[in-house]
């Protein structure tokens, strides 16, 4: 066999090879499957919209009340469920006036907590344990200590939403002019 | 002269309150079936864990994680220590530095720790948790300021298999004023090695044993070795004098169950009016006695029944003088 009749074999060879492998993966190329992957985002709660009037000096003790907004949003795609909890610090003095003094942190009290509000994603579950929803025992009282002010059980709370929060600052008497800063932390948890 | 108090941390304006949204931070345990860290370890034994942080705002962050201390807040539920406040127990068996770092838009990463259980660790579930923040307070300065933090809280949940040990105990009770409303609040601890979840029913009755209040408190998680409080705010302010409450706890699950009476004392104090309006979630009082009588309504009511009297009386009287004359 001469060497151009042995390259036409292989060649020949190697169309019926692949020929046959066309043949084989035709079915395979026919069920082509389309893969989407969706990744989760995070968890998130945090206030805004806080409302306070300014206070004006007295010699007493006297109540300021104030509103602020809770948003908190489930992106993980996991519908594992979420609680929410809030808190604050003392509110600093800072000012020129003598005497100034920091208002502690159980003066800020939670009054009332309203239902949550959907503004995108799933429903608010109405039935009892699903949620987002208020704790069932009220979470009014001082914020000094952390209270959880909004929970969604698991397969619920996919989304985002908002919450009315009223709040009342007890400024003690003979507080001195001046500005008293505070610090609100906001939790997200994911735990039992 | 009428000066102004800038109370400053309460008004967020929109511009803050953009500053707040853009924090989305994302810490989710990696290879495990829920979404917070729940594995079984025997004394002695390390596991090395991995954790993803993300940025998922729209934008640049810096944040800081660390392990934290794990308590059970005020009538059930998590509590994680603050950054900067003292690690202990079960945070100890974590291998987990706190960091901070910079984190554009969309970037992911892994950290991995380590778990190490002591030898001496008894059975029982254990908890401490793993925390992702904005570094820096979001701050907006002006009239008014405002400061905030904004964190996502993971549980690491570690059970050593054995003896299971459920317990729960009840301490004293207090009485409070919140916002012009009574609040009362009972002390309890968990002193078993399982977290619970009981359902604490507390009535409260005046000095001659009628009941005032009764509410049902539905407990959220109660970690095994931690204390707490059951509280309840009351739609209106508790009269001065002795009370007794009764403290009924029940946790299905874990079969256990007491009943309690503690005494409390209501001391009449000073304070402003309550909110206005009607407040949801408040549990009610019945006070009505005599002493909450509207007096001066019922003296005028009874002044106007003989003035009525007396003139019935003189009519019918000259009635009778006429037919007999």
């Amino acid at each position: 066999m001469t060497n151009r009749s042995l390259r036409r074999g292989l060649a020949l060879g190697a169309s019926a090879i692949a020929l046959l492998l066309t043949s084989v993966a035709s079915p395979a190329l026919a069920v082509d499957t389309v893969t989407q992957t969706i990744t989760g985002g995070g968890l998130t709660a945090s206030i805004g919209d806080l409302n306070f009037p300014d206070a004006a000096y007295q010699n007493g003790e006297h109540a300021v009340a104030g509103t602020m907004v809770l948003t908190a949003a489930d992106d993980t795609g996991t519908s594992s469920g979420w609680k929410v909890t809030v808190m604050t610090s003392n509110f600093v003095w800072a000012g020129s006036a003598v005497g100034g003094q920091d208002i502690p942190a159980q003066a800020f009290a939670l009054t009332s907590a309203g239902a949550a509000v959907m503004i995108s994603g799933q429903a608010v579950g109405v039935a009892a344990a699903t949620g987002p929803q208020v704790p069932p025992t009220s979470p009014v009282g001082t914020l000094d200590t952390p209270r959880q002010v909004l929970y969604a059980t698991a397969a619920y709370g996919a989304g985002t939403y908002s919450q009315a929060l009223n709040v009342t600052l007890t400024i003690p008497a003979l507080s001195r002019v001046g500005t008293y800063t505070g610090t609100l932390t906001t939790t997200i948890t994911a735990a039992p | 002269m009428v000066a102004v108090l800038g109370v400053a941390l309460l008004v967020l304006a929109s511009p803050a309150s953009a500053e707040v949204d853009g924090v989305e931070l994302g810490l989710v345990p990696v290879g495990q079936p829920g979404p917070f860290f729940d594995i079984s370890m025997r004394p002695g034994e390390t596991r090395t864990l991995e954790v993803e942080i993300a940025n998922h705002g729209s934008n640049r962050i810096t944040a800081r994680t660390y392990a934290t201390d794990v308590y059970t807040i005020i009538n059930g539920g998590f509590g994680g220590r603050l950054r900067g406040e003292a690690a202990t127990g079960t945070t100890l068996w974590l291998d987990y530095e706190s960091e901070r770092f910079d984190l554009a838009v969309g970037d992911r990463s892994l950290r991995s720790f380590t778990v190490t259980v002591p030898r001496d660790a008894g059975p029982g579930e254990y908890i401490t948790s793993l925390i992702l923040e904005n570094e820096d307070q979001v701050a907006h300065d002006g009239a008014v300021a405002a400061l905030q933090v904004v964190r996502q809280a993971l549980g690491v949940v570690v059970t050593v298999p054995g003896q299971r040990s459920p317990a729960m105990e009840v301490g004293q009770a207090q009485h409070k004023v919140v916002a012009g409303r009574s609040v009362l609040s009972v002390a309890v601890s968990n002193p078993g090695n399982v977290r619970l979840k009981p359902i604490v029913e507390l009535t409260l009755r005046d000095a001659d044993g009628d009941t005032v209040s009764q509410a049902s408190v539905r407990m959220d998680t109660f970690y095994a070795i931690t204390d707490s409080t059951v509280e309840v705010p009351l739609d209106a302010l508790l009269r001065a004098g002795t009370y007794a409450i009764e403290v009924a706890f029940e946790d299905v699950a874990q079969s256990i169950s007491s009943t309690a009476i503690r005494n409390l004392a209501v001391v009449a104090t000073p304070t402003p009016a309550p909110a206005a309006g009607v407040v949801p979630g408040l549990t009610g009082v019945n006070q009505d006695d005599i002493e909450a009588l509207p007096w001066p309504a019922i003296a005028l009511l009874a002044g106007a029944a003989l003035v009525a009297l007396f003139l019935v009386r003189h009519s019918r009287s000259r009635s009778r003088r006429r037919s007999i004359g």
